[in-house]
């Protein structure tokens, strides 16, 4: 037995450390220099050679969104390689279409930046940015949501459409020896410029959301990039109907209390939000005083299992069953969404149901 | 990288175990098991053997569990008037630690065999990690599951 393993052993060990000294090579010992990296045609950049484009972006303080850490997984970091960059690798393939390849379309966390290169980026890129912040408040909206309060300083000002969403870098902590980052929609909206809101819903066992119930505190800095998000008020008078369950919420509450009265008489938004029971519902007195305020919203909360005491005479069940009941003609309106994927999924398919075009409902995956 | 089959995971000296070994380590699935990766894929896959287990089988009940679960949005649903399944699921991805590009979206099911009372809790990931690399985690893992366990909740 030991004849066989041994060597077997042997030769394991030795293809393991040829790897690795590939790898320690790569990083180490390969300089490329300095190269010229062309951004839409007039954008120059001298920048350090051998990284990623992603990182190379980044370290220009240019920010394309990516929620898998560069692992070739979420597909969000696309941009067009115009020159310098070699053939589709075998990582990109899954993730881009025919078209897109045609289009010479790639994923910026897969190419390597060693000679000079041109990339087109959408123009909105460059108004994202690294935020450092400090926590100005936490407080709980349920038992496994919390609203997270984060004051900027530098830079001390935003500017984002409500709707769109912010990345939130989560350092090592604990057991957890990588930073990551995820996304989240602003709540707050945009008048205030030196804050940032987020409604976050505890994932168990989810590294961003445990650092930030278990180890963030009032005082904390924090850094966020962003904003991003194609999410926000679409022009015109459409009725909205706007739907979203949980921390779902943030979004919207976001678009909905930026509009002008004037609007909201316009646009008659009608707002069903989802919960089980009455544990899970909350911010309910603000949205009634909106309501009162602006009589042309509407509120309806639903809860899909009240509890025995919960005492509630609201509606009961999915809020896509109460479309029907409450909004005429919903094939004129348009729809605005934040959830779940199943719950996203069960509001797209009973809106299009009812006539409303899929390329008239708005929503992020975050997929 | 490419992914391993489950034969090339289940060789020992492979190199590219080493890589995932590390990849897993530093994502905390092998959590407070300092047995060699390859040491727990055998352990897992002999108790497999020895049950009679067929993991696309299993993987594919585990898979209707969800998919019929997460018509009720977090509310539990009865499934074939055996298992009461909750699904609950998260905005976003979670990148699978075995390099292999997967991405799995973020839910949590929890199911009880109405016969049994037995109970199972898994993510979509785990699901993806049994079926493709009969990978069950490392013994302190949030969402190791004993193959023993799976084994029994489905019979």
């Amino acid at each position: 037995m030991t004849q066989v393993i041994v060597p077997a052993l042997s030769i394991a060990g030795l293809a393991t450390a040829l790897a690795l000294l590939i790898l320690i090579a790569e990083r180490y010992l390969m300089d490329y220099g300095e190269v010229e990296l062309t951004i839409n045609d007039d954008r120059k950049h001298r920048v350090k050679g051998g990284s990623t484009l992603l990182n190379t972006l980044k370290s220009e303080s240019i920010f394309i969104p990516s929620a898998c850490g560069g692992r070739a997984t979420c597909a969000y970091c696309k941009v067009k390689a115009v020159r310098g960059f070699g053939e589709v690798l075998p990582t990109e393939e899954p993730l881009l279409t025919k078209e897109e390849i045609t289009n010479n379309i790639r994923l910026s966390c897969q190419l390597k930046v060693k000679n000079d290169v041109a990339i087109e980026i959408p123009e909105e890129l460059f108004s994202i940015r690294e935020f450092k912040a400090r926590v100005e408040a936490i407080s709980d909206l349920t038992y496994d949501i919390k609203l997270f309060s984060f004051r900027l300083n530098e830079p001390e000002f935003i500017d984002f459409k409500p709707g769109q969403y912010i990345q939130f870098q989560a350092p090592e902590y604990g057991d957890i020896d990588e930073s990551v980052y995820r996304a989240y929609s602003m709540c707050n909206v945009p008048e205030d410029k030196r804050t940032v809101e987020l409604m976050v819903r505890l994932v168990p066992e989810g590294i961003c959301t445990t650092y930030m119930f278990q180890y963030l505190s009032v005082g904390d800095a924090v850094t966020l990039t962003g904003p991003f998000g194609d999410f926000y008020l679409r022009k015109g008078d459409r009725r909205m109907i706007c739907m979203a369950g949980g921390s779902g919420m943030a979004p919207l509450r976001s678009i909905l209390k930026a509009m002008k009265p004037e609007q909201i008489a316009r646009r008659r938004p009608i707002f069903f939000f989802g919960a089980r029971s009455k544990r899970d519902l909350f911010m309910v007195d603000e949205w009634s005083a909106f309501e009162r305020e602006h009589p042309d919203f509407k509120f309806v909360p639903a809860l899909s299992s009240p509890e025995e005491g919960d005492d509630w005479n609201g509606e009961t069940g999915f809020i896509p069953g109460l479309v029907e009941k409450y909004v005429d003609n919903v094939a004129e309106g348009e729809g605005y969404l934040c959830g779940s994927p199943g719950m996203l999924n069960a509001c797209v398919e009973v809106l299009t149901k009812h006539g409303i075009p899929e390329e008239r409902i708005y929503y992020d995956k975050f997929e | 990288m490419t992914s391993l089959s489950k034969q090339e995971s289940q060789h020992t000296g492979d190199p590219r175990l080493a890589v995932i070994e590390e990849e897993l380590r530093h994502g905390n699935y092998l959590r407070g098991d300092d047995r060699p990766l390859f040491r727990i894929l055998e352990d897992d896959k002999a108790e497999v053997t020895r049950l009679g287990m067929d993991l696309d089988t299993i993987t594919d009940k585990m898979r209707r569990l969800f998919e019929e679960g997460r018509k009720g949005f977090g509310d539990p649903v009865v499934v074939d008037e055996v298992y009461e399944v909750a699904v609950f699921e998260y905005r976003g991805i979670i990148v699978s630690p075995w390099l292999d590009h997967h991405a799995a979206p973020k839910a949590v099911v929890d199911t009880r065999n109405l016969k049994t009372g037995r109970r199972l809790r898994f993510s979509l990931l785990s699901l993806h990690l049994i079926r493709n690399y009969s990978f069950f985690q490392g013994k302190g893992s949030p969402f190791r599951i004993n193959p023993r366990s799976l084994h029994e909740f489905f019979t």
